[in-house]
């Protein structure tokens, strides 16, 4: 699986997707089984990106054309259930039959809207002829009109028997509306919608209609008489030859829709592709839309090394943004082996891991990516091990969840983009810190592209890792930094910045308690707890069993 | 007589709205429908809601259907279309969805009948009615489902007709008692005072009630009255307020309530679809010396009474005409079985 549950919940997946919205059935049926590019497929999604990128470039130089498009989409109905009917020579109803005519309106009108910008080989899969030739069926009176019905030139004997019916009718009308004004003139009454008299049961008029041999008593209650008036032999005659051309032209109607289904037969196929082209299509617009949101950059691929510069997570900076707040952009550089982050708590490195998540899982999808610049390979999957992984139904841990993730992930074959937030922060520090050291060294030697945020020491003197920090509050442990706004509030720098080697773990996890209130002399207290630390009461070896061999500095769990 | 500005050219949505269970509105629809044709302007037909009345409460014979001359315009799913294939012109499929499917408009291109799929979002009703619009109808009828008063809002309907059927109550006097209710509660004033029509906006707007102290407004604070008596007692006498505007639904528990707790000051409703309270209620509330009034209000333009119920029951039509006229007065009431219509 190329993103978990829980990796597309750290991600953000769900609320990124939000505004992917492909604009036909089709597309959305299609984006449903969707799966993402992986590695030995980088030229068909080299293609996907070029073609997104041709299709941005067209709307944003003409956005009325890109209305218009997006408006035939849009308009596009579902055609897909009508395709097995035809398929079996069977006939769909006449709505059936309305959606196939208006699929191939907006079709046709979306080559020609194609075509205006030389983008029609776009829709490869779409015989515009043909659209044309079967549009031309569905409506044999021209002009081409959106709408659909069964009109006489579909076969002449539908206008001459409407026209026969619509003069028998006439003729009915009229004998029953000569009745009506005899009756009206005789007992001054009219008849109801039904064609039928009622009167007061007590009433003379009752009386005298019941003696009228052209009247028939047909329902009676407790107030009223109900009559109705027989039509004369040659009324009657008609009624029955009206009839006759009623069960006539449903007939013909029959035959005219059965002829339409063996006409569009042979042309199911040719359907089926122009129907997998326009949802092919839809993907590619929709995912062009979806990334003019965040003003994405085409991602290109690279050969080693992941690289994002200016990356932001679309949903998150949106957030910060209603808050008054901004989004610090990533830049960062993953080779494969371990990519170590460190830094403060809330200083931003869970948000770096999960926009860096988003950003690779968005380009596998085929989408443009929110940031300035990136350049990555295919990878096999994304996972991460992010926040609390506790699985309760599997009887685990938030360590144990955690610790078989990433179990998993030394079986896997094929490189992944891991995401990993403080492995083993869930168990006692000593243990934590080795485990976490030691899968980062394994990490080291494998194929994935693995990036561990950590506030263990010994992580970062793992060989051969990449290193940065999460800016954080600079150099204001040393008090040399202002860490506070002018409004008194904290001020954190939320940038990666690569750690220069031998460079430790910045010991800023005082400074921010102080920060969020924890009472000053707790603060102090804590200052000289540590080892090493101006006025340590501690001194620097602090004995007793594993206290020297832990050098974990800040808060066991780090905070957004 | 069916007066003459029933169906003229100010009205151009009107909601049939039934007292009870098969009171008989397809009747009335069709009626009205008819009518429409007969003076050249094509109705739009469609159904809010399904109630699966299944028997013609004027006839006791299967319910009747809705019937269409050339030119009229419906609005159901695709299989009540696909039914008559040749009686129909699709002309557009809407983003709605009905109980059957998604929904069609479609011209009758002949008479013929159709079954009508109700429609059960207020959003999908005002979509159908704008395709209705874009289409070329004149005259759009909505038939609503029994007790879906939504059909009669102000902002859908300019005209409502109420179906007074027998299947209302077991005695005529019943059927009369709750037609008139129905008719005062339905017909009371709409608001004059502008201040208190500015709070009725901003209630809407807030979702909230807020009431007027002096020349002022301010939101009442109470997020919703549906609070116990205490609650709303202390919020009734935390300000001097002379008004109050409610943008929901006030219940015949809450105006009892606000009666009890010595409120005497005008109530203002957004519309009658949210006076659910009865008669009684609202006699103690205005003999307390209180107010009721509407921030928009559509006209009811007919009671339409119907003496057979499909129960088998009958009531005498005359006296029923007679007895309900003289409680809907000046509302017109109309037997469209007996009488006709138009």
């Amino acid at each position: 699986m190329f993103l978990d549950e829980q990796t597309k919940q750290h991600l953000l997946w769900e609320d990124l997707l939000q505004r992917f919205r492909p604009r036909t059935p089709m597309g959305r049926a299609s984006w449903a089984r969707f799966v993402p590019f992986l590695p030995g497929q980088e030229r068909e999604w080299a293609a996907v990106l070029e073609e997104q990128e041709r299709l941005r470039e067209a709307v944003e130089a003409d956005s009325d054309w890109g209305r218009k498009v997006d408006a035939c989409l849009s308009r596009m109905p579902d055609v897909q259930p009508l395709f097995p009917l035809l398929r079996g020579g069977e006939s769909p109803g006449i709505s059936g039959w309305f959606r196939l005519k208006g699929f191939l309106w907006q079709v046709k009108a979306l080559w020609d809207r194609l075509r205006e910008k030389g983008l029609h080989p776009l829709l490869s899969g779409v015989e515009p002829e043909r659209s044309l030739a079967l549009l031309r069926r569905l409506n044999p009176d021209p002009p081409l009109t959106p709408s659909f019905s069964l009109v006489p030139a579909f076969d002449r004997r539908i206008g001459l028997l409407r026209r026969e019916l619509e003069r028998v009718d006439r003729m009915l009308r009229e004998e029953r509306e000569g009745i009506r004004r005899r009756i009206q003139e005789e007992y001054g009454v009219g008849p109801n919608r039904l064609g039928e008299w009622v009167v007061d049961r007590r009433s003379d008029v009752a009386r005298r209609m019941a003696a009228d041999r052209h009247l028939r008593l047909v329902r009676e209650t407790a107030f009223d008489w109900v009559f109705v008036s027989g039509l004369s032999p040659e009324g009657e005659e008609r009624e029955a030859a009206r009839a006759e051309l009623e069960r006539r032209l449903e007939a013909v109607e029959r035959e005219v829709l059965e002829e339409l289904a063996r006409a569009f037969a042979p042309h199911v196929s040719p359907l089926e592709r122009a129907a997998e082209a326009v949802a092919r299509f839809d993907l590619q617009w929709s995912r062009m839309e979806a990334a003019r949101t965040w003003r994405g950059c085409r991602p290109r691929w690279s050969g080693g090394s992941i690289r994002v510069e200016g990356g932001v997570h679309p949903v998150v900076a949106e957030r910060l943004e209603r808050e008054a707040g901004r989004f610090t952009p990533v830049d960062i550089r993953v080779d494969k082996g371990v990519t170590v982050i460190v830094g403060p708590n809330m200083g931003g490195k869970t948000m770096a891991l999960r926009t860096l998540g988003a950003i690779v899982a968005l380009a596998q999808h085929g989408f443009f990516v929110p940031a300035a610049r990136c350049d990555m390979p295919l990878v096999a999957f994304v996972s991460g091990v992010m926040g609390d992984g506790q699985d309760a139904r599997a009887g685990l841990s938030t360590f144990g969840a955690e610790v078989k993730r990433v179990a998993d992930w030394f079986r896997e074959k094929e490189g992944g983009l891991l995401l990993i937030d403080e492995i083993g922060r869930g168990t006692n520090p000593v243990e934590g810190a080795a485990l976490s050291a030691a899968v980062t060294a394994s990490l080291a030697r494998s194929d994935h592209w693995a990036v561990h945020v950590t506030h263990y020491a010994e992580v970062l003197e793992v060989a051969g890792v990449r290193r940065y920090r999460t800016a954080g509050l600079g150099d204001a442990e040393k008090g040399g930094v202002d860490w506070r706004g002018d409004d008194g509030a904290f001020r954190m720098d939320y940038r990666l910045i690569p750690l220069p080697e031998g460079a430790g773990i910045p010991h800023q996890a005082l400074l921010i308690a102080e920060a969020m209130g924890m009472p000053r002399e707790i603060v102090e207290e804590a200052r000289r707890r540590i080892p090493g630390h101006a006025g340590s009461a501690a001194g620097p070896e602090v004995p007793g069993p594993g206290r020297k061999e832990c050098r974990k500095i800040d808060d066991a769990r780090p905070m957004l | 007589m069916w007066p003459k500005d029933w169906t003229g050219r100010e009205l151009k949505r009107v909601a049939i709205v039934g007292l009870a269970k098969n009171a008989g509105k397809t009747t009335v629809l069709n009626a009205l429908s008819k009518l429409s044709s007969s003076r050249s302007l094509p109705a739009g037909l469609v159904s809010i809601g399904v109630d699966g009345e299944e028997r013609d409460a004027w006839s006791g014979r299967p319910k009747p259907p809705v019937l269409v001359s050339a030119g009229t315009l419906v609005a159901t799913a695709g299989p009540c279309l696909d039914a008559d294939p040749g009686t129909w012109e699709v002309l557009e499929e809407i983003p709605v969805r009905s109980l059957l499917g998604p929904v069609f408009l479609a011209r009758a291109v002949r008479p013929g009948s159709v079954k009508l799929a109700g429609v059960t979002s207020a959003k999908g009703i005002d979509r159908v009615l704008e395709g209705f619009q874009r289409h070329g109808a004149r005259l759009a009828l909505m038939d609503g489902a029994y007790d879906r008063k939504a059909a009669a809002h102000p902002l859908r309907a300019d005209g409502v007709v109420l179906v007074a059927g027998a299947s209302a109550g077991r005695t005529l006097e019943a059927v009369v008692r709750r037609t008139e209710e129905w008719v005062r509660i339905f017909n009371l004033p709409p608001c004059e005072d502008p201040l208190l029509k500015k709070a009725g906006e901003r209630a809407l707007l807030e979702g909230r009630p807020v009431g007027i102290v002096g020349e002022g407004i301010e939101p009442f604070p109470l997020p919703s009255l549906l609070v116990d008596r205490g609650r709303l007692t202390a919020a009734v006498e935390s300000r001097p307020w002379s008004a109050l505007a409610i943008p929901g639904a006030l219940t015949d528990r809450t105006l009892s309530r606000l009666t009890e707790c010595g409120w005497t000051r005008p109530l203002l409703l957004s519309s009658p679809t949210h006076a659910f309270f009865s008669l009684r209620t609202l006699r103690a509330f205005l003999r307390a010396g209180g107010e009721i009034g509407y921030l928009e209000r559509a006209r009811l333009i007919g009671v339409a009474v119907n003496p057979v119920s499909p129960e088998g029951g009958c009531l005498d039509p005359r006296e029923m005409k007679r007895r309900i006229a003289d409680v809907c007065r000046p509302v017109p009431v109309i037997d469209v079985i007996r009488d006709g219509i138009g």
